[in-house]
């Protein structure tokens, strides 16, 4: 039974996000809100922070309507979170699953959207919500004899520094420059992929049984044509090595180049869901 | 876009140079449908790659100094050479005449597109750059 049913009487208790899910975010299933203005309004507090002053400005602002209001304080932890999140991906991402880094920057990640996914519950439904990390410490401390409200506040302070660390630590890991993704290295060598087809060809002739991407058919028509062809069998190609399972190893960009890859590009975009 | 066949005759033409004057061979022709053509001469010590990708209109020539005898890391800067590098350090050691008389030598051919003037541009460049080359590393 929705809990939330006696407050809101005309509504539904099968409707989900105003009926409108392409706009509005139901986290919980307690209270639909707009996401697209959440993610703006958490984009402009963000935006001002860049600015020292105006970050002043911004906290003192939130601060007054946050007395009044949860809903504010869960927006404030998106903004906190979002830098992890960003934080943790890029770790991940530079580091691409080799390490430590990789482990530090999913770890950043996750921490992130759990603060984030709290945060958005809190503003959405107006009700304090704890993150899944808080929660975890706030338990094991009570079941160690210390009182909830004190347990409650170890882990909101337990809960931040972790976020510090990590958003540090992924941060400093992000410039090692490893690129490599060993999954499953076992089921055949590696498959290359970077910026600049000779730069990938003299990186796959140092690692025999590597694969690169050096049998495209000739394709016919215009420009545009061709183009568009090339980039829809590129595309297949590093689909299809992402399926097979094999390592693949990003070489990433080439400093000499004056203008980025059109296709390099297309298989990073790739590789951030992989 | 440029067609694989004219451009390897366009480099093998323009680029002649490097097996009548400087005894390199040529050991590599890479066609890679019609998205990236690469031609490669050879020595002892270096291996120098005139490579294109037609989609992204990029041509690139690069003096590789092998490292026993093997290719060395592409993004090593003191072994992977770029020609428009090179080609920064020659300039200021090469005379006007010396300039002169390099650009005469390739007087004969007559570049009719926008590859092949920059094909023969960089050939030209390529050469003051060999011989200047010991003087370099």
């Amino acid at each position: 039974m929705d809990p939330l049913t006696d407050e809101y009487p005309e509504l539904s208790n099968y409707l989900y996000a105003f009926n409108y899910p392409v706009t509005n975010i139901d986290v919980d299933g307690l209270f639909g809100g707009d996401a697209v203005q959440a993610a703006i309004a958490a984009g402009e507090v963000f935006k001002g922070a860049k600015n020292a002053t105006h970050f002043a400005t911004v906290v003192g602002h939130v601060t007054k309507a946050a007395k009044t209001s949860t809903r504010i304080w869960g927006a404030i932890k998106d903004v906190g979170s979002a830098p992890e999140i960003v934080a943790g991906a890029a770790g991940v991402i530079a580091t691409a699953w080799t390490g430590v880094g990789a482990v530090v920057g999913g770890v950043a990640v996750l921490h992130g959207a759990d603060g984030f996914a709290a945060g958005i519950r809190q503003a959405l439904t107006g009700q304090e919500t704890k993150t899944f990390t808080e929660r975890g410490i706030s338990d094991g401390l009570q079941v160690a004899g210390v009182s909830k409200n004190k347990a409650d506040l170890a882990a909101a302070y337990g809960d931040a520094a972790i976020s510090i660390v990590l958003t540090g630590g992924a941060g400093a890991i992000k410039n090692i420059p490893t690129v490599v993704k060993t999954a499953n290295a076992a089921k055949g060598g590696q498959t290359i992929i970077g910026e600049g087809m000779k730069r990938v060809s003299v990186e796959a002739a140092k690692r025999p049984g590597s694969v690169i991407l050096n049998n495209m058919p000739k394709f016919t028509g215009t420009a545009d044509q061709v183009t568009s062809q090339m980039m829809t069998y590129n595309r297949q190609w590093i689909l299809q090595k992402m399926r097979s399972g094999r390592s693949i190893l990003d070489i990433g960009l080439d400093a000499t180049k004056a203008n980025p890859s059109i296709f390099y590009q297309m298989e990073q975009n790739m590789m951030k869901n992989y | 876009m440029v067609e694989d066949l004219e451009y390897i005759e366009t480099v093998k033409l323009y680029y002649s140079f490097l097996e009548t004057e400087f005894g390199l061979s040529k050991v590599n022709e890479t066609i890679n449908g019609n998205a990236f053509y690469d031609v490669e001469f050879k020595d002892k010590e270096r291996v120098i790659s005139i490579s294109y990708e037609n989609i992204e209109d990029h041509l690139e020539v690069i003096v590789f100094m092998l490292q026993n005898g093997k290719m060395p890391d592409y993004d090593d800067k003191k072994k992977t050479l770029h020609l428009k590098q090179l080609n920064r350090l020659v300039m200021a050691k090469a005379s006007k005449e010396e300039i002169n008389l390099n650009a005469e030598y390739f007087a004969k051919y007559n570049a009719k597109n926008e590859l092949e003037r920059k094909l023969l541009k960089e050939a030209k460049e390529l050469r003051l750059c060999l011989k200047h080359f010991n003087e370099l590393f």
